[in-house]
């Protein structure tokens, strides 16, 4: 008779929390309201989310919130979420429409039977993302959506818009199985005009330490004091690589082992030519140590003569090519700015110019190497202005500089703006004879 | 007393052994701490950890072993991290306990070098090769930094360094530091007089040189384009023509040269419609100098203005032999337009020759006006006419005006030209030539035919002679004048030539000539003449 009792009791306790929601608003910063049903309604602490509902954070804003399940989102500032399904016993979905989340995944969650099967679905106007991990960053702009991964494993995939709205979970899963598989350290860009994520990369390792203690967004934007910012040059000497002045952690090994601690052992030579990153067909994976600029999904990396850092097998770039904010987020160099729609704008000789056309993914054409080249060219279109402080951009956003810089450069980036157009105006070296002797004419 | 020593080793020395193995554990934990940070690339993590070992280690008292290793592993985190002045500091107190892992000179001058420190950097990488750590990489800086603070020389002579290391030590420098000599080189080249010369001859073999060590390598890429762009600066580049005929390089040609000749019989021929022998020898000087420069227009005409200047001194001063003392000033103008012919290259040639010359006529010892000849050629030069030679086909329009108006004469002339090189190395020159001159005095009219053959031998490799053997024969019939016949003029001739230094040239010479004529009086003649010339090319 008691048991009966304990279990009505149980049965009706959660019966209401499903009237409840399904999370809890748990902290927020600044504006955050809730769209339910057309309506708008600000929301405060401990206010309940139902399935269905929008969640909308503002500038500067910021919202945790904590599924029945226990597991955590913080939705970042200028953010849309939508919580699609939650609860039902199927996997949950949520849509982010724009913006980003930080998510700390519930164990519990993933204490699932399947383990290869995804929890939960978050999906954005262009991918979908399978959480079969605990700690990840989603984030997009609407144009591209990009996906860091600190802790378990992710699955991502590309998506178009509208084969996504009506799908079901399964459909889901189906999808991102044949995506690509993140692990910590790593991630992966979802590009508008590009048929599939990018391979797995490792990100610059002070960047991936930084966003990962930036849970709650709280950090600002301002150039972090650390690392990179402060290098004079880089210590690459000209003609050597970053791979060849590289040392290894062998003798830090020696030392630790006449402690009686254990090496951190060096990776392998094979890791070190997936690390420069590749372009396979569709196939493209950046370098390894490449910044990624979140809020548009742009990928920036490493300069050619940046330094090969064999234990965390990345690339480190210089201050050359940017360093990383406060907040984790990728910060350019002086005189550059990327838009939220990841436009990379260049001041040159007073005008502004695009670098790329939407994002720049791995190449041997580097940030570095382009701003060098538009800085020494007067062939520049101005797509960009600044009209009462503030930054007007052209609608017309095909810039096509030709410079001699990049004349044998591989074409790698299919978007960018610059490219090795006018190669074939230049005579072929297989013609290249000198005339070795002295003769009489 | 057992008892007392128990109680004293129970209250005294325990505690302080079970708190000193409690502390050891305790840093080593923090090690442990620092060194899974340090796997996983949380350098700041990693900074972390260490900076409290370091707080734990200063209130422990001065382990210096201890030190050393905290602040060289504090300092190789900053290097990963690209924050080399802290890294610095961290190197030096490191240094200052005389903690002296293998790489910490190299890791030290790689942070000395990025915050620009260039003269320490030099010295912590010298170290570093003194101990054997990454030593083609220590060397490669230390000759990059040399090339740097502009100390070429010191830079040259650690770039070769590298190639004295065993080759598994040698990594990937050895063909960065080749380049990079090739950029002394060109930093070098550039302040030269004659810069053209200097990139061609030093600069560009250099990159090449380099080039060598791997050709497929990433900065192999790099080589190329710095040779295509001195190329191009320098107009080092053997462009081709639309016709696939290469232009010439450089597009200037230059030289002066000195000739020193043995003439048993010079020949006083200055009207052309007479000779006069002068029957004993003299050595002959004759200086000359000439230039061309070639201008393409795309890839169709081709325009080169010419220069020829020379004296000629005899030093016998007998008055019949001075006679042939002589300048001449020789301008011309050459012109191609390239096609092709049945699918291969051809040009349409269209010269002008102007030659002026001084003689001292009267052997009174002063040059005056001896003549005047221009000469106007049309014709096509044709690529595998006959083998896979080369054809040209001449019209000439010649006009000769000298100082006596009864020798003025008018010429056309047809000339065939044919050169083939052969499989062994050799190239056959062909000449054929037709001429019918009419002179003011017709008496003097002549037709002349002319044939000659030279054969220029592949270079003796050893001694780095290149032999050349000739032989002409001319045939004159002087239409009004029977008395004179058919004229014979045979002339079989050798050269050798060597080159010497980088610019010079020299060449040994000889030649015999035997002119048969029914007057022989007047006109017969036999010469032999022999000589060295040494020729200057820029």
């Amino acid at each position: 008779m008691n048991s009966f009792f304990i279990v009505v009791l149980l049965l009706s306790s959660l019966s209401a929390w499903a009237d409840k929601g399904v999370a809890v608003v748990k902290r927020l910063r600044g504006e955050v309201s809730v769209k339910e049903q057309g309506k708008v309604s600000k929301l405060k602490e401990d206010d309940w989310l139902r399935s269905g509902v929008t969640v909308i954070t503002g500038d500067k804003s910021f919202v945790r919130i904590t599924f029945t399940d226990k597991s955590q989102m913080n939705i970042g500032p200028n953010s849309e979420m939508k919580i699609e399904q939650f609860g039902t016993g199927d996997a949950g979905v949520l849509d982010l429409v724009k913006g980003k989340i930080r998510s700390q995944v519930s164990k519990d969650y993933l204490g699932q039977k399947d383990k290869d099967k995804s929890k939960l679905f978050i999906k954005t106007p262009n991918a979908v993302m399978g959480i079969r991990g605990t700690d990840f960053l989603i984030s997009t702009n609407g144009i591209n959506s990009s996906a860091v991964l600190f802790e378990g494993e992710v699955v991502f995939n590309k998506v178009e818009n509208a084969a996504l709205r009506e799908i079901s979970t399964s459909a889901l899963e189906s999808m991102v199985d044949r995506g690509v598989r993140i692990f910590p350290g790593e991630f992966s860009v979802v590009e508008a005009n590009r048929p599939i994520p990018t391979v797995p990369s490792l990100m610059n390792v002070q960047q991936i330490e930084t966003l990962e203690k930036n849970q709650d967004f709280s950090q600002e934007r301002a150039p972090s004091d650390q690392g990179n910012a402060k290098a004079n040059k880089s210590v690459v000497p000209g003609g050597l690589s970053g791979t060849t002045v590289a040392s290894s952690s062998t003798v830090l090994d020696k030392e630790l082992k006449q402690k009686g601690i254990e090496g951190v052992g060096s990776k392998e030579k094979s890791d070190i030519t997936s690390a420069r990153g590749f372009k396979e067909g569709e196939k493209v994976k950046p370098t390894n140590g490449s910044f990624l600029h979140v809020d548009s999904g742009t990928v920036i990396a490493p300069p050619k003569d940046a330094v090969y850092d064999a234990n965390t097998n990345t690339f480190v770039a210089d201050g050359k090519s940017g360093t990383v904010g406060g907040d984790g987020n990728y910060v350019p160099p002086k005189n550059v700015t990327i838009t939220d729609s990841g436009k990379i704008l260049a001041s040159v000789q007073g005008q502004i110019v695009q670098v790329n056309d939407s994002s720049m993914i791995m190449g041997d054409a580097t940030l570095s190497d382009m701003l060098k080249t538009i800085s020494t060219t007067s062939d520049v279109t101005s797509i960009a202005k600044v009209e009462n402080g503030t930054l007007v951009i052209s609608p017309t956003t095909t810039t096509t500089l030709t410079t001699t810089t990049f004349q044998e450069a591989p074409t790698l980036c299919s978007t960018c703006a610059i490219q090795p157009s006018s190669a074939t105006t230049k005579p072929s070296t297989s013609n290249v004879q000198l005339n070795t002797g002295v003769g009489d004419p | 007393m057992r008892a007392i020593f128990f109680i004293i080793f129970l209250n005294v020395i325990a505690p302080l052994s079970v708190g000193a193995q409690s502390k050891n554990s305790e840093f080593n934990q923090g090690l442990k701490r620092a060194r899974d940070f340090f796997k996983e690339g949380k350098y700041r993590a990693t900074q972390e950890s260490l900076n409290a070992l370091e707080v734990s280690l200063k209130t422990q008292g001065t382990n210096k072993n201890l030190i050393g290793l905290v602040a060289y592993w504090s300092a190789l985190t900053a290097n990963r991290q690209q924050d080399y002045q802290q890294s610095l500091k961290y190197f030096e107190q490191a240094l200052s306990v005389d903690y002296r892992p293998l790489d910490i000179y190299y890791e030290y001058g790689q942070a000395l070098y990025a915050a620009d420190k260039l003269v320490e950097a030099r010295g912590a990488f010298r170290q570093s090769v003194k101990r054997g750590y990454k030593r083609a990489v220590s060397l490669y800086y230390i000759g990059f930094i040399s090339q740097t603070l502009k100390d070429y020389k010191r830079a040259v002579t650690f770039y070769r360094a590298i190639q004295k290391l065993p080759e598994e030590e040698q990594e990937d420098t050895t063909q960065a530091a080749e380049m990079q000599i090739g950029d002394i080189f060109l930093e070098q080249a550039e302040k030269h007089p004659d810069v053209f010369k200097a990139v061609e001859v030093y600069v560009i073999p250099q990159y090449k040189k380099a080039l060598q060590f791997n050709p497929d390598s990433s900065l192999a890429k790099d080589i190329r384009l710095k040779i295509l762009e001195l190329q191009q600066k320098y107009e080092l580049l053997l462009f081709r023509m639309r016709n696939g005929r290469p232009t010439n390089i450089p597009p200037y040609f230059l030289k002066i040269s000195q000739d020193i000749t043995y003439d048993d019989n010079p020949v006083f021929a200055a009207l052309e419609t007479t000779n006069s022998s002068a029957k004993q020898g003299s050595l002959v000087s004759k200086t000359e100098t000439f230039g061309r420069y070639s201008f393409y227009y795309k890839d169709i005409f081709s325009i080169s203005p010419e220069l020829r200047a020379n004296f000629s001194r005899h030093a016998n001063r007998e008055k019949e032999i001075i006679r042939n003392d002589n300048w001449v000033l020789a301008p011309s103008i050459r012109t191609s337009y390239e096609h092709t012919l049945k699918k291969k290259p051809a040009s349409f040639l269209l010269d002008y020759d102007y030659v002026y010359t001084q003689r001292d006529t009267q052997g009174s010892g002063t040059l005056v006006f001896n003549s005047r000849v221009q000469t106007l050629s049309v014709g096509e030069r044709i690529v595998g006419l006959v083998g896979n030679g080369e054809t040209t086909f001449r019209l000439r329009f010649r006009s000769f005006d000298s100082f006596s108006q009864s020798a003025n004469s008018k010429a056309q002339g047809l000339n065939v030209e044919h050169v083939q090189p052969s499989k062994s190395g050799k190239v056959w020159i062909f000449n054929f030539g037709y001429d019918r001159s009419r002179v003011n005095d017709k008496l003097f009219n002549a037709n002349t035919m002319f044939l000659r053959s030279d054969v220029i031998f592949k270079q003796w490799q050893f001694l780095s002679i290149t032999p050349q053997l000739g032989l002409g024969m001319t045939l004159t019939d002087p239409v009004n004048n029977a008395s004179r016949g058919m004229e014979t003029l045979l002339n079989p001739s050798m050269r050798l030539s060597r080159p010497f230094a980088k610019r010079y040239r020299m060449s040994f010479h000889a030649d015999y000539m035997n002119n048969k004529s029914k007057d022989t009086k007047n006109f017969a003649f036999q010469k032999t003449f022999y000589g060295v010339e040494i020729e200057y090319l820029f």
